[in-house]
């Protein structure tokens, strides 16, 4: 039976779909009601901060809508663009911060990416290099507050959310860090003129950006102070958001604003609707003892937490190749969990290494989603964004291990 | 034959009322989570229901929202095959997938609602005073809802399966 559900899943049958019936299979064989499948799904309604997804996902559509991405780039260049290989960089912290803001959902290519493409072919990069560049930096932001993935994580492993934020700040910078370090290795001989920097210029980017700055300080500032709790932060960036792109700015059409919160909304109930039916077969699962079977099995072959940290790894690359980040962390942490605690690794790394690893399914084939937002963007096959990414990707696998292998960059600042 | 701009009619209307629904739904997450948050700094204190009724909105803006997204089959799945064969099977796939999830929703809805129905009788209260049914009623409403869109799905697929042989 559950190999017919696998097949479903291979054939492209929703997820949820798939997985209430693994539920109601669970239970039928257990002489459980099906009606304790409709009891799981109201359990949704009992998850704490759950409404800080749907809030935050607004907020990032609305702002990817208005003229904020144009805004942040001008001004990430008036503060970065001085160095070597300026706009390169620009591109990587524009779009990390972005990206955390928004989710991780795509929308950073579209909006930011857009904008730098071009920018860098004209700067004399080359279209590959740039193409790489843009299609990594699409979910680059993933480790850092008050990105969904981390939420979402936080959510399920039942483990602070606020801890969550202070440790993906570090791997998150290693990331950056590596990233732009190898921009700098690729420009080194390139006679690229150096802009000076500009103190007028990033006056008037600060002047023009004026109305979202406040944004990161209320929400960082905020949370990490312990002032507002996670919801209570999305619902201010909601509430914000609003006022200044709608009613301040009027960037955003009062009459346009149905149909964006319908269309952030589809992203969030996809996948918490995944979330409340896997809450039922989760809960099956672990009643049942799955993550205990799991362990017994993987211990009889693997007894170090080093071959253990491995064969995650080497799992977590497949599973993000077939599958969406959110789904996995809904489907695969519950059970992972158990198993990850018995070899001795702490629950808030175990997250931040789940989700920088599936931060490289992003770039890999058949389903990472930059793939194919990059692709369709820009109007490139698939194979030529995949190729373009293939030294951005081995950067970034080079720091997921450093972050797997080396507990105390995320551990350090809680 | 039933007129067919009455049932059009009819699709339109259901998709005002849903986008209306997460509209207001998400607007008024936003509205009592900040009424709370007002509260909490400057008057310490809170409304005992408002927490309830923002996790009760949540839960029904994801169920719309479940429903909406069956209308284009925005669900999330995993889609290896449906791009690596002909465009003819893939339909035929595709109109397979939209029947067994339909099934499985008109299942979950028929559960749902002899759920509802159970705590109509034993007079469940949520929200300190509101029946608990109607808070709950989305479930089966939203199962119900999304059966009948995959239903349309496939039969839209099956169709679409035939037109190239003719």
């Amino acid at each position: 039976m559950m190999i017919l559900l696998a097949l479903l899943c291979l054939v492209g049958t929703p997820l949820f779909a798939i997985i209430a019936a693994s539920a109601m299979i669970g239970y039928q064989s257990e002489g459980i009601d099906l009606m304790a499948l409709v009891i799981e799904i109201l359990g949704l309604a009992n998850m704490p901060f759950l409404s800080a997804i749907p809030l935050f996902t607004v907020s990032g559509y609305l702002l990817s809508e208005s003229g904020a991405p144009k805004r942040l780039v001008r001004l990430t260049n008036a503060m970065l663009g001085w160095m070597p290989c300026g706009l390169a960089i620009v591109s990587l912290f524009a779009c990390a911060f972005f990206t955390a803001f928004t989710g991780a959902s795509g929308v950073t290519i579209i909006a930011i990416g857009a904008i730098l493409y071009p920018a860098l072919k004209t700067d004399g990069y080359s279209e590959k290099f740039s193409l790489g560049l843009i299609t990594t930096s699409g979910s680059l932001g993933l480790l850092f507050a008050p990105s969904l993935p981390l939420i979402l994580y936080g959510v399920i492993a039942e483990v602070s959310i606020d801890d969550l934020f202070k440790a993906g700040l570090l791997p998150g910078i290693l990331m950056l860090l590596m990233l732009s370090f190898y921009c700098l290795w690729v420009g080194r001989h390139s006679s690229r003129e150096i802009k000076p920097f500009n103190f007028d210029e990033l006056i008037n980017a600060f002047r023009e950006s004026a109305w979202e700055l406040p944004l990161p300080i209320i929400v960082l500032g905020g949370i990490y102070s312990g002032f507002f709790a996670v919801s209570e932060a999305a619902a201010i960036t909601a509430l914000y958001v609003i006022c200044i792109e709608v009613l301040l700015l009027k960037e955003i059409k009062i009459a346009d604003l149905p149909r964006l919160m319908r269309e952030s909304m589809l992203l969030v109930g996809g996948i918490l609707i995944v979330l409340a039916v896997s809450l039922a077969s989760t809960n099956y699962m672990i009643d049942s003892g799955v993550p205990q079977q799991l362990f017994f099995t993987i211990s009889s072959v693997i007894s170090d937490q080093f071959t253990f940290l491995a064969l995650l790894l080497l799992f977590l690359l497949i599973l993000g190749a077939i599958l969406d980040i959110f789904a996995a962390i809904v489907l695969v942490v519950p059970l992972l969990l158990p198993v990850a605690n018995q070899y001795g690794i702490d629950e808030i790394h175990l997250g931040i290494i789940f989700l920088s690893a599936m931060q490289l399914g992003y770039l890999t084939p058949p389903v990472g989603l930059n793939l194919f937002i990059a692709s369709y963007r820009f109007d490139k096959s698939i194979a030529a964004v995949y190729a373009a990414t293939l030294p951005f990707f081995a950067i970034l696998f080079i720091s997921v291990i450093l972050i797997t292998y080396w507990p105390t960059l995320t551990l350090f600042l809680l | 034959m039933i007129d067919k701009a009455i049932l059009r009619k009819i699709e339109h209307t259901a998709i005002i009322a849903e986008d209306g629904l997460i509209v207001g739904l998400i607007g008024g997450v936003v509205l009592f989570s900040v009424i709370q948050i007002v509260m909490r700094l400057f008057f310490n204190s809170g409304f005992i229901w408002a927490d309830e009724l923002i996790k009760m909105f949540v839960l029904w803006a994801t169920l719309v929202a479940s429903i909406s997204a069956s209308r284009e089959n925005k669900h999330l799945k995993i889609d290896l095959i449906s791009n690596l064969i002909a465009p003819q099977y893939s339909m035929l796939l595709q109109a397979f997938n939209a029947l067994i999830t339909s099934g499985i929703c008109i299942i979950i809805a028929w559960h749902a609602f002899r759920f509802v129905g159970l705590t109509f009788d034993f007079d469940e209260k949520v929200l300190i005073d509101i029946p608990a049914w109607i808070a709950y009623s989305i479930i089966p409403i939203a199962f119900l809802l999304m059966s009948f869109r995959y239903l349309i799905a496939c039969i839209k697929h099956l169709s679409r399966y035939n037109k190239p042989l003719r």
